[in-house]
């Protein structure tokens, strides 16, 4: 039950990155991989067990709490980014709001 | 290179000065510019002080960004403005009173006889008057880092003293709200293959503007924008 639930996770996650692929190429590419090798060790732990031990990490279970970070981490990093495109519409307003409201020196009738 | 004889009709310059809580200062930079420009543009960044008011008070037209975005931001919302006046050269300009509006005459002088795009001041090749040592080998270790990232052999990446024929500053955009944008600039130069040069400009320290001017903290900080730009692509 528990596979299946994760599974599912991953998938949100998944859907999620490709999603993200028109934003930035790099967050999207290393989601979806990370949900993917998360989503193998789920099924197959006995990989995790194999893999961790040639990466040199122990357990299998530190494994997936390791691609759980990855994929933690890869998330705040795309938030951040979502936060600067939202900085950059901001900018555009305020752009607009400062051009179109020029204060001209006394006596000068040559700005827009 | 002799420039003096090929001179730039100064009414045709718009000379940029982004400024935040400059209040105290603004007023006599414009004045001083106003010598031998006759259009000064100067972008309030949203300062809570009297910046726009004493600007204005100064002779310059003044724009106004309702919040702060940082000085990137403020070049090019100038630069904008001045693009849709009927000018062929843009200048930025420091607003803490470091440039030397001769330094400009200088630079525009020096476009209009080698038909290059842009004119970067180099302090480097100029002079500087009461510049710390820790500012100057900060300032060495942008200008090594920006050659390696943009290509370009600049001997003072961090001046904010540039000329761009009016081409030029239609091609280049400022994405790079706070001070990144320095870097950015001379990435676009590289990117857009713009014809660049660079002037020795004498820059003027004083307390004032050594308490206003980049930390190490604030190179990291470029640092970090830089990169996280580079991500998003």
């Amino acid at each position: 039950m528990i596979k299946i639930f994760l599974s599912l996770l991953g998938l949100i996650v998944i859907a999620y990155g490709a999603r993200e692929w028109r934003n930035s190429r790099l967050v999207s590419l290393l989601l979806v991989v990370c949900s993917l090798a998360a989503g193998v060790l789920v099924w197959f732990p006995a990989w995790s067990d194999q893999l961790a031990h040639l990466a040199g990490v122990g357990r299998g279970a530190d494994m997936i709490l390791y691609c759980y970070s990855a994929i933690s981490f890869l998330m705040i990093l795309n938030l951040g980014l979502k936060q600067r495109d939202l900085h950059q519409s901001t900018t555009r307003l305020a752009r607009y709001i400062a051009i179109t409201t020029p204060r001209l020196p006394k006596g000068d009738s040559s700005g827009k | 290179m002799t420039t003096a004889a090929v001179s730039v009709n100064s009414k045709r310059v718009a000379i940029v000065i982004a400024a935040y809580n400059e209040g105290s200062v603004i007023a006599d930079v414009v004045r001083d510019a106003l010598r031998l420009f006759p259009l000064i543009v100067v972008v309030d960044d949203g300062s809570p002080d009297d910046t726009g008011a004493a600007a204005l008070l100064g002779g310059a037209v003044v724009l106004r960004h309702p919040i702060n975005l940082g000085q990137g931001a403020a070049l090019q919302t100038g630069i904008e403005y001045a693009l849709g006046q009927d000018v062929d050269f843009v200048v930025t300009f420091d607003a803490d009173g470091q440039h030397r509006p001769e330094d400009v005459q200088k630079m525009l002088g020096t476009l209009a006889a080698n038909g290059k795009q842009v004119a970067l001041g180099s302090r480097f090749l100029g002079e500087t008057v009461g510049m710390p040592a820790s500012r100057r080998w900060l300032l060495k270790a942008a200008t090594v880092f920006t050659r390696i990232t943009t290509g370009l052999r600049v001997t003072d990446a961090h001046n904010g003293l540039r000329t761009f024929r009016r081409d030029a500053a239609q091609a280049i955009t400022i994405r790079q709200n706070r001070m990144a944008h320095a870097s950015e600039i001379l990435e676009e130069i590289g990117r857009k293959k713009l014809t660049y040069c660079e002037v020795p400009v004498t820059i003027r320290y004083t307390d004032y503007s050594k308490a206003k001017g980049q930390s190490g903290l604030g190179a990291f900080n470029i640092l970090i924008d830089l990169l996280v730009a580079r991500i998003r692509k």
